[in-house]
């Protein structure tokens, strides 16, 4: 099933909750440095807690952006940001959220879906950007999943 | 006083009347019409079908990805600066232009002011600003705008990095009348060509004046020629010197003038001239004459600089700034006064511009071929959209994914690792590498050989070597995608076995230790490369499952029909490696390489973008097993030496590969943002003596330290829990028993057998119970 144009203003409304959701993050992402100090292996291959992690700013903003440039048919624009955003945080989950939203709006259903699988991938059940990918997903009328 | 009556002009000799008399004459000077009218009309078809054809061949540009700097993002000092010095900015005490940065010590890092040029890029125009950051701990932080537009995101001009040439090597950059500054055209007038509006193509009073100035002189000091003259020389006849020639350029000025607007000559001049040499390749125009000399675009040249060009334009080679600055100092001094005279400058300004030092990068910003293994992956996607007669004259504009950064931390680490390596095999070792980004499928950096600017054979695509160890994850992966019969731990014989086909051959796989391990995990067989594990798991699993495996992975190549392929009898390049790990590192998305971003006119119209396309072919709960397995290798297996040399929060997975008598020595690991693959060997096929983990190992850990990056995460899986198994028996016990190790595993573990702290069986009740 194709989103209709009603449905896609809600998908963009739950992703920009899911920006804003971030807020109650415990973790953020760490960048190690050259010439760190704690050489030696890590004690132990663990898992790491996937609550949602605080964007960066510049990331909200190409997102928001992009979300923006989508509503206004500028896809070509969208797609860039959507690009500098994935250079930037390549495992976020919002990132190809807001892609599948412009997959959509594109016409292109099979790349919205691969987009949302995306998500689902990256984030786990309980954050936001997981349920609304799960919720674009069943709007579409998609029900398997990997 | 009467008026002097005109004196009768004289009646024409006999002789005259007889010839003004004669058919013969008539004849003769018909001919001499008719030569001279097909003549006109042949230098005029030549005048009027290369200016309204295609002027000029120009080459395609090639350029690497644009620096961003946002807060937040991963940046070390010494890789910046490299980028800085490739774009040919300046350090300064203080960043007073553009191109120009300073770097003050603060806290425990540094505050870094960076003055940005104004550039375009693709649908986008980027004005020049003053910025000021903080970088604590290679991290860009206190982003803050000190003059310009404030934005959260600023993009420098991406380095080009090459140009894709027609036979004939010049570079220059097209502008159009209006993007000329006026002062550069008053300045060229002044010097060149005074009377240029007034002429129609050759002017005999300039001529005369220079014949008169150069008699005085006693030598040549001045040429009569205009500028439509010697764009008719440069643009259409040879060097030759000779009276014809000379007279052909006259007919053709006369022509060009009557055809064309003074406007169209004086672009054309403007971007045809001849301003210098970088190598084999000619600097045409005052555009590229601009990057060349001062790093930047005309439009931000000062009258002292545009002065410096025009300066050029009567021999490059003899007032060259670089090796002449003297010769060209007093040339570009004659030119601003000669503006003077004429009255295009006042005086103070003048004197102002005079007293100003010639002031040229160091090194010409123009890079002919750089990197050459990139630059022939960049060819390669290219020649699939476009024509090759198109990239070489077109002048399209090529945004790669080439990060500058990275590749010279590529080739230091090759430069740093190699020799030692190769002091072992005679300087006969040789490599191939590939950086590509995790999740994005953009490759960074290429190495095709241990020297980074060799033009010839490129590993990193061509070399199809055998991967050995390297294709397991893709076992262990068919293996784990069937939750109900495989996990981490379950149980894999590994005794020696022994296979004979039907042909008589056979096949008895050992393990590179050369002893046997009973039963081992299936975590156990990856972390430590077991090949008769390995084998025997293959052999259950069967080798269409493997191949079917392989493919989804994003190998596209005939695969080896036999067993042996389990244990990577199958030759693939770095390059396709790179791609069969990037699955694995993109959670089971095939995300196809590319280097490619955008390709634009030579006027920046977007021609092609290359979007970001991705598939889901793999189950994300097996690629989240096999990446936990493969960080695990990294910590405590056959890849764990990385930890000598990388931090500990640096949490990578990756596997190594060697192939029989060391021929080959693999390496393939990723982080968070970064995908590395290398592979050293001889392209004779001798034996390196090197296994992955002493060979690729060392290049793939040099590099990583020298970037700052984020760490890989795995993200908890939905049907993934973490379970804690006894590391002897494998089977599942509790937090508290000594030696248990958490897993994850995909599933219920209801029917998994369960042990006791004390080993026994948790169902098992022990003597004295079962006796009661």
């Amino acid at each position: 099933m194709v989103l209709t144009f009603k449905n896609q203003k809600i998908t963009a409304f739950v992703i920009l909750l899911s920006l804003l959701g971030a807020c109650s993050s415990v973790k953020q992402r760490q960048v190690v440095a050259v010439n760190s100090v704690d050489s030696g292996a890590p004690a132990t291959t663990t898992s790491d807690a996937p609550l949602s992690v605080p964007l960066p700013p510049v990331v909200t903003s190409l997102l928001q952006q992009a979300e923006r440039d989508i509503d206004a048919g500028l896809y070509q624009q969208a797609e860039k940001r959507l690009q500098q955003a994935q250079r930037i945080v390549p495992a976020e989950p919002r990132v190809y959220l807001v892609w599948g939203h412009w997959a959509q709006a594109r016409q292109r259903p099979y790349q919205a879906e691969q987009m949302y699988r995306r998500v689902l991938s990256l984030s786990s059940r309980g954050t936001s950007a997981h349920a609304a990918a799960r919720r674009a997903l069943e709007a579409m009328d998609i029900h398997r999943e990997y | 006083m009467p008026k002097r009556k005109k004196a009768a002009s004289p009646a024409p000799s006999p002789d005259k009347r007889r010839l003004l008399r004669s058919p013969a004459f008539y004849k003769v000077l018909t001919v001499f019409v008719l030569v001279f009218f097909v003549w006109v009309v042949y230098l005029d078809a030549q005048v009027r079908y290369k200016f309204e054809g295609k002027r000029w061949a120009l080459p395609a540009q090639v350029y690497a990805r644009a620096l961003e700097i946002f807060d937040g993002r991963a940046l070390n000092l010494d890789n910046l600066e490299q980028e800085l010095a490739l774009l040919q900015y300046q350090k300064q005490n203080n960043a007073e232009r553009p191109g120009s940065y300073a770097v003050r010590p603060k806290g425990s890092g540094y505050q870094l002011d960076l003055f940005i040029r104004a550039h375009r890029l693709p649908n986008e125009v980027q004005p020049e600003v003053l910025i000021r950051f903080d970088l604590q701990g290679d991290v860009v932080g206190g982003l803050q705008t000190l003059k310009g537009q404030e934005k959260a995101l600023y993009t420098l001009e991406p380095f080009k990095m090459a140009g894709i040439y027609p036979g004939q090597k010049e570079e220059r950059e097209l502008l159009s009348y209006e993007q000329l500054p006026q002062p550069l055209i008053e300045a060229l007038l002044a010097t060149e060509d005074r009377n240029f509006f007034e002429h129609g193509g050759i002017s005999p009073l300039s001529i005369a004046r220079a014949a008169w100035a150069n008699f005085q002189a006693g030598r040549v000091v001045q040429g009569g020629s205009t500028l439509t003259q010697q764009l008719v020389k440069n643009f259409y006849l040879s060097r030759e010197r000779s009276l014809w020639r000379k007279v052909n350029e006259a007919m053709m000025s006369l022509l060009l003038e009557w055809h064309y607007s003074k406007r169209d000559i004086l672009e054309t001049y403007a971007n045809d001239i001849y301003l210098g040499q970088s190598g084999a390749t000619a600097i045409h125009g005052f555009g590229m004459g601009s990057y060349f000399y001062f790093g930047k675009a005309l439009e931000h040249l000062e009258f002292h600089e545009l002065s410096l060009l025009v300066a050029l334009i009567k021999g490059p080679s003899y007032y060259d700034p670089r090796r002449h600055p003297e010769r060209a100092l007093e040339r570009r001094n004659l030119v601003i006064s000669q503006a003077q005279d004429q009255g295009f400058i006042k005086p103070y300004p003048a004197r102002m511009a005079r007293a100003e030092a010639i002031n040229i990068v160091t090194r010409p910003r123009i890079q002919t071929n750089r990197y050459p293994a990139f630059l022939d992956l960049v060819k390669r996607q290219l020649r699939r959209d476009y024509l090759e007669q198109d990239l070489r004259s077109e002048g399209l504009k090529i945004y790669t994914t080439l990060d500058p950064q990275l590749q010279t931390n590529l080739e230091s680490a090759a430069a740093r690792v190699m020799p030692r390596l190769d002091a072992r095999n005679d300087q006969s070792l040789q490599m191939g590498a590939v950086i590509t980004g995790v999740g994005t499928g953009e490759v960074l950096a290429i190495l095709g050989d241990k020297k980074p600017r060799y033009q010839g054979f490129n590993r990193a695509l061509d070399a199809r070597r055998q991967i050995g160890s390297l294709i397991k994850p893709a076992v262990y992966l068919s293996a784990l995608m069937d939750p109900e019969k495989y996990h981490l731990a379950s149980l894999l014989n590994d005794q020696a076995f022994k296979i004979r086909f039907n042909n008589g051959d056979e096949w008895q796989p050992g393990n590179f230790d050369g002893k046997e391990h009973e039963q081992v995990s299936l975590l156990q067989g990856l972390m430590h490369s077991y090949n008769v594990a390995t084998a025997r798991l293959g052999l259950e699993l069967g080798v269409e499952t493997v191949h079917e495996t392989l493919e989804r992975l994003g190998v596209d190549v005939p695969l080896n029909p036999y067993p042996s392929i389990f244990l990577g009898a199958q030759s693939l390049s770095p390059f396709e490696v790179s791609q069969f790990y990037q699955t694995i590192a993109s959670n089971g998305f095939n995300v196809p390489l590319r280097a490619i971003r955008e390709v634009t006119t030579s006027q920046g119209e977007m021609l092609t973008r290359y979007g970001f396309e991705i598939e889901q072919v793999l189950p994300s709960q097996a690629v989240y097993l096999l990446q936990f397995a493969l960080q695990e290798t990294m910590r405590a297996g056959t890849g764990r030496s990385a930890y000598g040399r990388l931090p500990g929060a640096l949490r990578v997975a990756g596997k190594t590969g060697t192939t029989n008598d060391n021929r080959d020595s693999w390496f393939a690991g990723f982080s968070g943002d970064y995908l590395g693959v290398v592979w050293l060997g001889k392209d004779d096929n001798e034996s390196t003596r090197l296994t992955g983990s002493s060979g690729a190992l060392k290049v793939w850990t040099e590099f990583m330290a020298r970037i700052p990056q984020y760490p890989l995460v795995l993200q908890p899986r939905k049907d993934v829990n973490l379970h804690w198994f006894d590391q002897d028996s494998w089977s599942l016990t509790e937090a508290r028993c000594e030696g248990a190790i958490q897993l994850p595993v995909w599933g219920e573990v209801d029917d998994l057998p369960r042990q006791n702290c004390d080993g026994r069986a948790a169902d098992d009740k022990g003597w004295f119970k079962t006796w009661f």
